[in-house]
């Protein structure tokens, strides 16, 4: 049940009706159901990884907070008892049975998504062969004894030749939906237990609502326990005004999906998959179109969750917040995918520093000065963070190569800042006049648009002539000749499809200057904000790319 | 929220074709469903030669039983089975009759949807649309989509036209009763013994699997409009009209030849119903030099004509059917008519049937006749004759390649002249801009005939013509004959096709504005 199908318009009203009719005490319980049945939607044989995963998360926070618990009244005890516990040593000791679990909870979670991850590789590797050929067949059985509801497609998505043993064998791929947000989300959930930052959920289904919740569970956002748990449980009432501005939301995400993201795909894979007959000037408009197809996909799945979740009273984490307007690569990264760089940092980067290089840096400091030390701060955190983030987005040479890339130019620009500063100063151009601003956000569109051509295109070496071929083989004529509307994308289309990035681009600039435009739009009269309503609805139903004949794609990020 | 309905009800009929381009005219399903209750005796189901073969209102005329024309372009059976159980709501049809060629036919997505796009939303619909699911879902559609025809059409956003945005097109009724006249004509090269002689070569000695069949489906859907037609008191009649098809052709699959025919004749023997074939068991007088539209495929005006003459009869013959006049019919039978001359003025091939064709109906039309190259070798008296019936006289007196122009409107002759030299004509007789230029050989040969600012003379040796509706505002006919040589035939020209549409538009308008109702 995909966000963009019929059946799930009539789902999310469902669940609005029921949400709203029921008692405050069973909104949890009607979002947990539901979100089961989202999630069987894809096929009920995913449904164990995430069972098993949340198990593991829920049995392993409930273990460090009991032993922390059983800490803590030890030492009271012992003061009231008038004693002198060790109280340091004590809770030193509790922390470390916690890392037991803490560890075993991270095995747990992090074998699932290595396997998920790495199935293929170790299917055609003969040592490792035997375990996705053992989960396959698993599956395999296991997958009779239960119903297939419709749309159940995501089980059998691939399938690859396996040597396992004297006869090769199929072996199926199994793609648990969501596994890597989950994932994170079930991590950050139990290392902020063991930190003591978040209390652990005694019930078991609470914590499986939290994890299955399902406006995030198809692309995220990585959410916090400590952050969405408290709203899905306290309860809310109905409240028009969260509704409509949920409704408006989901709105402009489906606008963006259908009618741009959508649209821009009919070009992006004509020319994407012909890179070797294409010139110049169209794989330069692809690699643009591509670029924007992404954001206006995964902002767009973005904006119907948090749009669902406004009407249901709950706040999502934004993922997004205009990325394109970044004046460097680093502020871009700050604000895209919002939620897996502020995981990262949470989870790898702090924990690398905090305990590690802060010590080391001092050291260096005192040997060779503040920039070595702040060097030494930032390289080696950098450095696990963007190849972690390049094999999250893919188990390939590709991905590493690309999350090298932005690890350089982010280092660069951090460790030379004092360099640029100076040439800027040389250069006397004024930082925060309008046309720098301009260069600076070109530019980093610019990198960022270049950046993927690592993976765009498959390979490498594809990518590698992609770039030859906008420097060598331009053509520029192709942007005037109509040649660049012969790519399944028709003149109108194409026209529109600019139409609507101007308007995204409008209203991005707008929101950068702080302007609200719900809350303008709210101000007006009903004939005005009506106009506005249904002109953007039916914008989307007349111009937005779905039905027989043409799918839907599926969201981008949703493989992940 | 009813504004949103409301907008999307509107952008829904905006967005879905009218499907008139492929030769299915909306307006027949809207006919049919604007038809008063049980006031049909006898419906047509089938493909495209039931829809141009078969003529309700002349049934009308000989006998006065009240028929109506459900076929439409490649219908399967699946979907004839479910516009009987639709029909079925409204009607109480005493005979049903089925175009057999079906039988050999495939579902399509086009052809359902043509019909699910013009009915009504009601229960029935809703069934209809998912049987329309169970027979393409694997090619991902669902009933959602039928029942909400935006979710498939709203792409057609940058093809719209004019047309698409009348959206009170599902309110008038169709005069004709379903029936979709085409005047075009052009005569089959075979006769169905021919065929069957080169598909016996095919079938028998060259590829035997090439043989035709029914599809069980197609047989499971014929038994079940036979028990719904049995349960609800109707006669279900399997027919073939006459049609030559060769097995080599573009329309190749819908050959009917003795193999098909020896199938459904055990098929209907078998299980007790009536098969009426009218190439092997009845002649009804089609000539298929004259009386098909494409070759012989299927039957235009004057086919239609004489088949429905023979189906008139069988009715009268074999049932006792309300035969009374009704005025309702009586008023769709006069426009009707109007459309029925115009279609067989079209179809008239013959010089001289033409000529006494347009002397039969002066009144209300502007006739332009325009000569190039050569227009007076071939003549001969019986033809002057003729032309002055029409009240032209001056036409006789032209020499070898001279020009010559007449313009005639309301059966009286406003310019005519021959000449060596270029003649031309600018002048507005009756409110209509006429501009025609008639040279002969020794002029550069040319034939033009503008009204109103658009060209409508073929321009082809001998004589041009031209016929316009005074009343319409609307071209007629266009044709040409090389009057250079004795007894040649009329060319007709690409357009009639759409002057007929035209003015079939145009009488539905009238009709409309009358307050004509079924």
């Amino acid at each position: 049940m995909s966000f963009t199908s019929i059946p799930f318009y009539l789902f999310a009203a469902l669940t609005l009706l029921l949400y709203y009719v029921l008692p405050r005490r069973f909104q949890w319980i009607v979002l947990l159901v539901m979100s089961l049945v989202f999630y069987a939607s894809w096929g009920l044989e995913l449904i164990p990884f995430v069972l098993v995963a949340s198990l593991a998360a829920w049995f392993c926070a409930r273990k460090m907070e009991t032993i922390y618990a059983f800490t803590d009244v030890k030492i009271k005890t012992a003061k009231e008892a008038g004693e002198n516990p060790p109280a340091r040593t004590w809770k030193d000791m509790a922390k470390k049975q916690c890392r037991r679990w803490l560890w075993l909870a991270f095995a747990v979670l992090i074998m699932a998504l290595i396997f998920v991850k790495l199935q293929r590789q170790m299917a055609t590797l003969p040592v490792l062969s035997w375990i996705p050929w053992f989960f396959s067949k698993v599956y395999h059985h296991f997958g009779k004894l239960l119903i297939k509801l419709p749309g159940s497609q995501l089980f059998l998505k691939d399938t690859i030749f396996s040597d396992h043993g004297r006869m090769a064998e199929t072996v199926s791929i199994l793609v648990p939906l969501g596994i890597s947000y989950y994932t994170f989300s079930l991590i950050s959930y139990v290392t902020d237990v063991y930190w003591k930052k978040d209390k652990a959920e005694q019930n078991y289904f609470r914590l499986l609502a939290f994890t299955l919740y399902f406006p995030k569970i198809l692309q995220g956002p990585i959410s916090r326990h400590r952050e969405l748990a408290p709203q899905i449980f306290e309860g809310h009432t109905f409240d028009y005004q969260k509704l409509c501005f949920g409704l408006q939301r989901m709105l402009w995400g489906y606008f963006k999906k259908l009618v741009i993201a959508d649209r821009l795909a009919i070009f992006v894979g004509i020319v994407n998959n012909n890179v070797e007959n294409e010139t110049g000037a169209h794989l330069l408009v692809g690699a643009v179109f591509a670029t924007l197809q992404l954001y206006c996909d995964f902002s767009g799945c973005m904006d119907i969750a948090c749009g669902f979740s406004e009407c249901l009273g709950l706040t999502l984490e934004e993922n997004f917040n205009r990325p394109f307007f970044s004046r460097s690569i680093g502020e871009f990264w700050s604000r895209w995918h919002i939620t897996l760089g502020a995981f990262f940092k949470d989870y790898v980067y702090m924990p690398i520093v905090v305990p590690h290089l802060l010590k080391h840096s001092k050291l260096v400091k005192k040997k060779y000065g503040e920039r070595a030390s702040r060097a030494v701060l930032a390289i080696p955190p950098l450095l696990a963070v963007w190849m972690l983030t390049g094999i999250w987005h893919g188990m390939d040479w590709a991905h590493v190569v690309w999350g090298m890339y932005f690890f350089c130019i982010i280092t660069i620009s951090t460790v030379f800042k004092p360099e640029f500063e100076q040439v800027n100063k040389r250069l006397k151009i004024k930082e925060e006049s309008a046309g720098w601003k301009v260069f600076q956000t070109v530019r980093t569109a610019t990198l960022f648009i270049f950046g993927g051509m690592a993976t765009r295109y498959g390979t490498l070496e594809k990518g590698y002539i992609v770039i030859k071929k906008i420097f060598t083989s331009f053509h520029v004529e192709g942007f005037f000749d109509g040649s660049l509307y012969t790519l399944e994308l028709s003149r109108p289309g194409f026209l529109l499809a600019i139409l609507a990035l101007f308007l995204l681009y409008a209203v991005g600039r707008l929101q950068e200057q702080g302007i609200s435009l719900r809350e303008r739009i709210a101000d007006n009269n009903l004939l005005f904000r009506w106009i506005v309503y249904y002109g953007l609805l039916f914008s989307i139903i007349i111009f937005g790319i779905y039905g027989p004949g043409y799918d839907a794609k599926q969201f981008i990020y949703m493989q992940f | 929220m009813l504004t949103g309905i409301l907008i999307l009800t509107a952008l829904q009929t905006v967005f879905t074709p009218t499907h008139n381009s492929e030769g299915n005219p909306d307006f027949s399903i809207h006919g049919f469903e604007m038809l008063p209750r049980d006031s049909v005796d006898a419906v047509f189901l089938g493909s495209s030669i039931f829809l141009d073969g078969i003529s309700p209102m002349k049934i009308y005329r000989d006998t006065g039983v009240k028929t109506y024309n459900l076929a439409t372009s490649g219908q399967p059976v699946s979907l004839s089975c479910s516009i009987l159980e639709r029909v079925l709501r409204t009607q109480s049809p005493k005979v049903v009759f089925l175009d057999v060629g079906t039988l050999f036919g495939k579902d399509s997505v086009t052809t359902w949807r043509y019909f699910l796009d013009n009915i009504s939303l009601d229960s029935n619909k809703i069934d209809m649309a998912r049987k329309y699911q169970s027979l393409f879902s694997e090619q991902g559609r669902d009933a959602i989509e039928a029942l909400v025809p935006m979710i498939a059409y709203h792409s057609r956003w940058n093809s719209l036209t004019k047309e698409n945005f009348d959206l009170d097109r599902g309110n008038g009724t169709y005069f004709t009763m379903g029936f979709y006249l085409i005047g075009n004509a052009a005569s089959a090269t075979a006769t169905i013994y021919d065929i069957d002689q080169i598909v016996s070569e095919i079938y028998e000695n060259r590829d035997p699997e090439r043989i035709p069949h029914p599809s069980e489906q197609n047989i499971a859907y014929l038994d079940k409009m036979q028990t719904i037609c049995s349960e609800n008191g109707a006669e279900l009649i399997l027919v073939k009209l006459p049609s030559i098809v060769f097995p080599q052709d573009a329309y190749g699959r819908t050959c009917w030849s003795r193999y098909t025919y020896e199938q459904i004749r055990e098929l209907a023997t078998s299980r007790g119903l009536t098969y009426i074939d009218l190439n092997y068991d009845v002649d009804t007088g089609v000539d298929f030099k004259t009386d098909s539209l494409d070759g012989g495929v299927h039957l235009n005006i004057c086919g239609a004509e004489k088949v429905s003459a023979f189906l008139g009869s069988y009715l009268e013959e074999n049932y006792t059917l309300d035969r009374s006049t009704n005025q309702t019919w009586d008023k769709n039978l006069e426009l009707y008519d109007s459309l029925r001359q115009t279609a067989l003025l079209q179809a008239t091939l013959n010089f001289r049937a033409y000529l006494a064709r347009l002397a039969e109906n002066m009144e209300g039309r502007t006739i332009v006749i325009a000569a190039k190259e050569e227009y007076i070798s071939g003549l001969d008296k019986e033809d002057f004759d003729l032309l002055k019936a029409l009240g032209l006289t001056i036409i006789q007196n032209g020499g070898f390649a001279d020009s010559y122009l007449a313009v005639i409107q309301d059966g009286i002759v406003q310019f005519e002249k021959t000449s060596k030299q270029r003649i031309s004509y600018d002048d507005s007789p009756g409110g209509i801009q006429i501009n025609a230029v008639s040279s002969g050989w020794y002029s550069t040969s040319l034939a033009s005939i503008k009204i109103n600012g658009t060209e409508y003379a073929m321009n082809s040796n001998g004589l041009n013509i031209v016929v316009w509706d005074n009343n319409a505002g609307l071209p007629m006919d266009s044709a040409a004959i090389n009057t250079r040589n004795p007894g040649s035939s009329v060319g007709q020209s690409g357009k009639i096709f759409s002057f007929l549409r035209n003015y079939e538009k145009y009488l539905m308008q009238q009709d409309k504005r009358g307050g004509i109702a079924a």
